[in-house]
């Protein structure tokens, strides 16, 4: 596969992690489910990338896979995830033994999960889950703990804007979904990674809820403490936090571009049947479509490119090859053969976004 | 299909009892006419389920009543509590729970056929059952009659439930969340689905949702009901309520709601709220259950006494908040009580 | 439409129905191979311990010579104490366990099912008396309780032990058959029903029970293997009449004439247990076949 563009450009930014031809597999009872599929990309050390897409896309097995926590059934089959260390180094995820791999996780990247907020011990004060969290990452000089310990937490709690007296103290069922979620964040953050990967971070929280956690990442990608990676199903997520977004379908990335390239110029078919599916709020009545089919089979893939058989601009040639990542503008890549027509056809419905956009104003 | 208006008239529901008793849905009032579609929009945990289930006769008020036709359900001759019954239809949320696992579509669907002997002949139920699936887009028919539902995707057994629920020609569908469970990309085809339905059949929705948006699309033509902690906070047509919403949680919603648009989203202008957290039902404040977190509140206006539904009325637009009714000229709906308190409040602080 | 219009055909006979009900029943137990493996071994000691008497007669001859042989043509699991042949007693000492063994689950499983659905769904009063009666007898030494109570009865009835052992072991089923209706009659679906009319009998029926039916079948096996257990043990230890010859009584025999400290006695103290412990064996593989029956979620490729 081809260097993915807009890889290491452009001064003062530092390549944190780079990702090759990442091929995952899950063994099952009916055969091997292939989860990710040649997935490559570059992140840089301020940037906030995103990946969206439905169930079965893969991209929470991507997730995993940049900290290592694939279940026992999967399998990395193919591929390279290369980290660049604080310190200069560059360690390879696809081999590296326990003891490096457990110091890597939460110095390096950490990741919250989806459902965070249920994943706290009950029995188990906030401040321990900080203790704890600190003990199993520790480096050979030491452990944090004490004083350090709790100014840390307090640091941490504080840019999720919690009150650190209080939360540090409770018990999670005496804290709120959403205070939780944040906590888990702030767990995130305890030892400084250079990556925070975020999996569904506002999915089954309420509206109110999301919008206090989508502000308090905010705040933090524009603190440039560090990369970020979402997951999400949800596309308004990818608009509000991402500089850039990748498209993902049956498990490999199918358009990649800044988040303005990919929200309003989209040269894959998947990113505009997504895009014509979600409602809006603001502006008048839109007639909305959706994608026809299901999302395919992972163990029984289509022929050719995996979209073909929902996508309107079908052809022979999509039914036979799987089209590679093309350069469709500078910075932006989609996996489509047929990009200049989507994109002719996308920027002749323009009317429509004028009338939305004239709306806002 | 036959209109006959359902309304629920201060209908209430409690839950334990004592100091633990729980107010999910309390004193809440309106109309569902023939026809039409009101969405039910709030946070978890607002009441909108239980009213829901309220509606469908699937849970009877603790106060207050469910009226068909103008006559209390609760009353009515065992006869016509059957028609009422099966005039509400349900769908639910999770497309995993509400089918039955062990049943194929044949049977899910021809159960409520021959029980009320809807159709009279094996070939009129073969027939039948095909027009079902072909009026929730199951096509060809023939590929979905002996499946099971886990042999279907989440889509298409909501239409299957759709179906189901289409079997005894239904009134008016209540329908929970029908999409919040189902892939983004096949959400948009089910909810144009029931669209057609509504438009072809002239089935009343009440639609519960908690993503404003999918209300706005669905009910454009609707009204939209906004609940907070058991209670209707603002009630009125889609188009003015997502235009101009009156009451201060429903500008909360708008302005928190992420959009999938970069530009429009990443400027939309924010409501503060004074505190991020939700009060537990079990402790509910004075007065408004909004005010500490409302951006608007004022001392002794809003804690005072709990704003009626009808606080603001304009042209049919209701909403509970005091503060919006002295704005729009409507202090005199405001109780004694509440307006030398709030006068009381200024003059201290001043 | 051809498929439907084939299948009400068989709907017409009910002789009709109940053969394609049954050859899909085995299609769909043939496709796991262990639970079909194990069905077999069930059908087999079933058949050779009910209908193998006829053909076999039962050795009542005493050889003084023969005692204690180990296998050979006459005698394919060698002798007794007494010289008698081991396979004949074998084949004939299987009945009496069986139908205790199958008659006390059939009584206790429907002890257990009827209490626990029809308290979970009138709940009030008759939940509380049903789960307090099972508490009761749960809390009794099982064992003991068994021992004393055939100490006091005659219980020279085969039926009369099928019943008291039916009568003590239902507690634990009946309060897991509770849990479950509980939360099946909180379904999604069974609100459907309800909301669609379809009546209490059509819920209880068509929508809870089916879904519970793997459950208990798999329940009934279960109970089948510790109601021989308890069977067996009673006979052991001597507290149900010997009149008969079955697989309890060979042990007790080899226990009481001193064949457990023999070594030349290893085959006629292993036959009785090889046969329980297949059976067994048997039962334990045949459920897996069983959850596929009676879940289609669980019928891969279907």
């Amino acid at each position: 596969m081809s260097e993915p563009v807009g890889a290491t450009q452009g001064a003062g930014r530092n390549q944190v992690l780079r990702v090759r031809d990442l091929e995952i597999g899950y063994s099952t009872d009916r055969g091997l489910v292939r989860a990710v599929r040649g997935v490559s990309f570059d992140l840089e050390d301020d940037d906030s990338l995103a990946f969206i897409g439905e169930s079965g896309s893969g991209k929470t097995t991507l997730g995993l896979s940049l900290v290592r926590l694939l279940p026992q059934s999967a399998s990395i089959a193919r591929g390279e995830i290369v980290f660049h260390t604080a310190s200069g180094g560059e360690l390879d995820l696809t081999d590296l033994d326990d003891e490096t791999l457990r110091r890597f996780r939460w110095r390096e990247c950490a990741m919250v999960f989806q459902s965070a907020q249920n994943a706290l011990n009950p029995v188990m004060r906030i401040r321990d889950h900080f203790a704890d969290t600190a003990r199993d990452h520790a480096e050979t000089d030491g452990v944090l703990k004490g004083r350090a310990l709790t100014e840390r937490a307090t640091e941490c709690l504080q840019l999720v804007q919690l009150d650190p007296d209080r939360v540090l103290r409770a018990y999670p069922h005496e804290l709120s979904g959403g205070m939780r979620q944040r906590v888990m964040i702030a767990l995130g953050l305890l030892l400084n990674p250079r990556v925070l990967i975020l999996d569904e971070p506002t999915t089954a929280l309420d509206v109110l809820t999301q919008r206090a956690i989508i502000e308090v990442l905010r705040e933090l990608r524009e603190g440039h403490r560090f990369a970020m990676i979402f997951v999400s199903h949800d596309l308004s997520l990818a608009a509000e936090l991402a500089d850039r977004v990748a498209t993902t379908y049956a498990g490999r990335i199918v358009e990649l571009g800044d988040v303005e390239q990919v929200f309003y110029h989209p040269r894959h078919p998947y990113t505009v049947g997504l895009l014509d599916a979600v409602p809006t709020l603001a502006g008048e009545h839109q007639e909305l479509s959706s994608i026809p089919g299901s999302p395919p089979d992972l163990i029984d893939l289509p022929s050719g490119c995996k979209f073909h058989p929902r996508c309107p601009y079908a052809t022979d040639k999509c039914r036979e090859e799987d089209p590679p990542l093309i350069e469709v503008a500078p910075g932006q890549t989609a996996a489509c053969w047929h990009w200049e027509k989507v994109g002719s056809d996308w920027e002749a419905r323009g009317g429509e976004r004028h009338e939305r956009d004239a709306n806002r104003a | 299909m036959s209109g006959t208006p359902i309304e629920l008239e201060h209908a209430s529901r409690f839950y334990g009892s004592g100091s633990q008793q729980v107010r999910a849905v309390d004193d809440v009032s309106f109309t569902i006419e023939p026809g039409e579609t009101l969405c039910l929009v709030g946070e978890s945990g607002c009441g909108k389920s239980t009213t829901g289930r309220m509606m469908a006769g699937l849970l009877e008020p603790s106060e207050g009543r469910v009226l068909y036709g103008g006559k209390d359900v609760g009353k009515l001759p065992q006869e016509e509590k059957k028609r009422f019954r099966r005039a509400v239809q349900i769908i639910h949320q999770d497309p995993y729970a509400s089918l039955n696992p062990i049943r194929n579509v044949t049977q899910i669907l021809s159960a409520p056929l021959r029980r009320h002997k809807l159709t009279k002949s094996r070939s009129e139920l073969g027939t039948k059952l095909r027009e079902l699936l072909e009026t929730v887009g199951l096509t060809p028919p023939e590929e979905f009659l002996r499946k099971h539902p886990h042999e279907l995707s989440g889509g298409q057994r909501q239409r299957v439930s759709v179906a189901r629920a289409l079997t005894v020609n239904p009134e008016v569908i209540v329908a929970d969340e029908p999409v919040s469970m189902v892939d983004v990309s096949l959400r948009i085809g089910l909810l144009n689905m029931l669209l057609k339905l509504q438009q072809d059949l002239g089935v009343a929705f009440l639609f519960i949702t908690h993503d404003l948006a999918v209300a706005k699309h669905f009910s454009w033509e609707g009204r939209i009901g906004v609940m907070y902690l058991g209670r209707m906070v603002e009630l009125g047509s889609t188009q003015r309520l997502v235009r101009e919403p009156v009451h201060p949680y429903t500008r909360a919603l708008i302005s928190a709601l992420p959009e999938a648009d970069p530009e429009l989203t990443r400027h939309k202008e924010r409501l503060r709220l004074r505190s991020p957290d939700i009060p537990s039902l079990l402790n509910l404040p004075a007065g408004c259950p909004f005010h500490p977190r409302c951006p608007k509140y004022e001392e002794g206006l809003c804690d005072t006494d709990r704003p009626a539904e009808d606080a603001v009325a304009l042209d049919g637009h209701l909403a509970a908040c005091y503060v919006a009714a002295r704005e729009l000229g409507q202090g005199d709906r405001i109780p004694e009580s509440s307006r030398t308190a709030g006068a009381e409040a200024r003059r201290r602080t001043a | 439409m051809a498929s439907v219009t084939g299948e009400s055909r068989y709907r017409d006979s009910a002789v009709g129905r109940f053969l394609a009900g049954f050859a899909s029943t085995l299609k769909l137990m043939a496709r796991n191979k262990v639970g079909f493996a194990g069905f077999l071994v069930v059908v087999t000691i079933v058949l050779v311990t009910f209908v193998g008497p006829i053909f076999v007669p039962l050795d009542e001859t005493v050889r003084v010579s023969q005692i204690y042989k180990t296998p050979s043509l006459s005698y394919p699991l060698g002798t007794d104490s007494e010289g008698k042949g081991v396979l004949s007693q074998i084949i004939h000492g299987g009945r009496p366990i069986l139908t205790i063994g199958y008659l006390a689950a059939v009584i206790s499983t429907t002890i257990a099912v009827t209490l626990g659905s029809l308290g979970a769904f009138v709940g009030g009063r008759v939940d509380t008396g049903f789960t307090w009666l099972a508490d009761m007898v749960l809390t009794i030494p099982q064992l003991p309780l068994l021992a004393v109570l055939a100490g006091v009865l005659s219980l020279n009835n085969k039926f009369a032990v099928a019943g008291l052992i039916g009568a003590l072991f239902w507690p634990t089923l009946m309060r897991a058959t509770r849990a479950q209706v509980l939360s099946l009659k909180e379904r999604d679906y069974v609100e459907s029903a309800r909301a669609l009319d379809l009546g209490t009998p059509h819920i209880v029926f068509r929508e809870i029970a089916p879904n519970m039916a793997g459950y208990i079948a798999i329940n009934f096996t279960l109970a089948v293997t510790t109601s021989m257990y308890a069977v067996v043990g009673l006979t052991l230890l001597g507290l149900v009449p010997l009149s008969e010859n079955n697989w309890g009584v060979m042990l007790n025999l080899a226990w009481t004439r001193g064949a457990v400290f023999s070594k030349d006695s290893i085959w006629y103290i292993m036959a009785p247990i090889a046969a329980i412990a297949l059976h067994q064996f048997g039962l334990v593989a045949m459920n897996r076949s069983l959850t596929e029956v009676f879940d289609p979620r669980l019928r891969r490729g279907a």
